[in-house]
């Protein structure tokens, strides 16, 4: 999560993309570890496992970490439809920063206003008309 | 993992405690844009 952090956070203050860790810690530890990290994107705590059991993502093999979340990775798009799925169970399963960009990327790429249009915005027609100009 | 978890599909609106304590539904977090949901077990 320290390459989310170095890597994909500054990008995202200034993408109007988002990021949200789901994770098994309560609210206490989670914000010693998200100041620790340096992280200013939101985690979720699913202390009680409501989640990761409803969506049935519960590693139950690890002894020393019973009942945490298997890392799988959703990338959504502005309505929550999945555009892709990572299956972290390996660690190389992980999405990287770079796999991450190319699928928000994506994403972006279908908004109506991803190419730049010639057609003056609204804030620019509302400086003409103040400036007094045909509109 | 649950069947209807495809590409294609709707993720649900989960809602969980955030970082502060406070009620905070997936829904609430997205604002028009995409967002990455990443499950962690820990902070590595």
């Amino acid at each position: 999560m320290a390459n989310y952090v170095a890597d994909l956070q500054p990008e995202l203050e200034v993408n109007y993309c988002r990021l949200v860790v789901v994770w098994t810690d309560d609210p206490a530890s989670t914000r010693g570890v998200r100041q620790k990290l340096g992280a200013t994107f939101p985690f979720l705590c699913d202390r009680e496992r409501k989640v990761i059991a409803e969506l049935d993502i519960i590693d139950t093999t690890d002894v020393r970490h019973p009942r945490i979340a298997i890392p799988y990775t959703f990338v959504l798009d502005a309505e929550r439809v999945i555009h892709k799925i990572y299956n972290g169970w390996w660690y190389v399963g992980r999405p990287t920063v770079e796999e991450l960009r190319m699928d928000l990327r994506a994403l972006m790429a279908r908004r109506r206003d991803w190419w730049y249009d010639d057609t003056p915005a609204p804030y620019a027609q509302t400086v003409k008309r103040a400036e007094g100009e045909e509109t | 993992m649950r069947q209807n978890l495809r590409p294609g599909e709707q993720f649900p609106d989960i809602e969980l405690p955030n970082h502060e304590g406070e009620p905070t539904q997936l829904s609430s977090l997205i604002g028009g844009f995409p967002i990455v949901v990443v499950f962690s077990r820990g902070a590595y």
